[in-house]
């Protein structure tokens, strides 16, 4: 039997699975695209803008202390955040993250207090990650899917990923 | 012109990620493995290799230490409704789970005893409709997909 090799594009997640009837996963298949050479599945990886539908985001927050101030870790899920084998999302001083949020997405980011003296970093770390997990717990149902195809664009890698299988032709 | 050429379509089959989270098994990634160009190849292809999972699922452990407390209940791994699941095992000559307490359903809990019971009732010509119940416990699938560029 005759065997190619098929570059397949498919979404990354969180466009790829998405939360159908709680509490199953779906898994879209369907937002596959086959290509026969790698040059037209690279050039349409890089240029089709995102899927439609992002309904799963789920931001961790990890933070740092560093010598150059508090720094914050954005990843799509407690996974990632854990495992870190996307690396981080963002790793950025806290400052710049809400101008971010505010100028991309338009929404008003977290109000977070300046540390208190005398709070340790555990205990700031725990403040910073409870005060914007909230917050984006509650504004996550309201961003319309262009914002949150904008802010997962912002935030991450490329929207698709290139799957190389064997093709099996008789 | 109208063209009169039809895209090509492939049939890739793609294998299930199921993870456990420390208390049942979730669904967390498919991956795309082969592609046919012939669908009836594509399906004998994820028909041997579900067969293959299973088994090894089964060998593995759950099968007999009553698997859909590995799934986190019943609607985790079946679309059917409670009536419909009892009227399919009847109709497949299989005990039937316990009756469940005024305002319980066998949404989260299938015994352990009736777990028992009714492996113990699947002979190897029913495993392939008893298994069928669990309709959202796959782990291959088929997706059609046209050739592009």
């Amino acid at each position: 039997m005759k065997t190619r090799t098929l570059y397949l594009v498919r979404p990354r997640t969180p466009y790829r699975i998405l939360w159908d009837a709680d509490p199953v996963y779906r898994i879209r298949g369907e937002t596959i695209r086959a290509f026969r050479n790698r040059d037209a599945a690279e050039r349409y990886a890089a240029e089709a803008p995102p899927p439609a539908e992002v309904n799963l985001i789920k931001l961790n927050v990890s933070f740092c202390a560093t010598p150059y101030g508090e720094t914050l870790r954005a990843y799509p899920d407690e996974d990632a955040a854990s495992a870190a084998d996307d690396g981080p999302l963002l790793t950025i001083p806290v400052a710049f993250f809400v101008d971010w949020v505010r100028e991309i997405i338009g929404i008003e980011p977290p109000q977070i207090a300046p540390r208190s003296e005398g709070m340790n970093n555990r205990e700031r770390e725990q403040e910073l990650r409870a005060a914007w997990i909230e917050w984006w717990d509650a504004i996550q149902d309201s961003l319309t899917p262009a914002q949150k195809r904008e802010l997962w664009a912002a935030l991450t890698l490329p929207a698709y990923e290139i799957v190389e299988v064997p093709w099996y032709r008789q | 012109m109208v063209s009169t050429m039809t895209a090509e379509v492939v049939y890739i089959v793609q294998e299930f990620q199921w993870e456990y989270n420390d208390e049942w098994f979730d669904l967390e990634g498919d991956t795309p493995i082969r592609a046919f160009v012939d669908r009836d190849m594509a399906e004998a292809y994820q028909q041997r290799r579900e067969a293959e999972a299973r088994a090894s699922f089964a060998q593995s452990g759950p099968r007999r230490a009553n698997f859909p407390s590995f799934f986190g209940g019943f609607p985790r791994m079946s679309t059917l409704s409670e009536a419909a699941f009892q009227g399919r095992l009847q109709a497949l000559g299989l005990p039937l789970p316990p009756e469940m307490p005024d305002g319980d359903d066998i949404a989260m809990d299938l015994s352990d005893d009736w777990w028992e019971a009714v492996w113990a009732a699947v002979t190897p010509d029913l495993e392939e409709a008893f298994w069928g119940l669990f309709d959202r416990l796959r782990f291959y699938e088929i997706v059609a997909v046209e050739v592009q560029g």
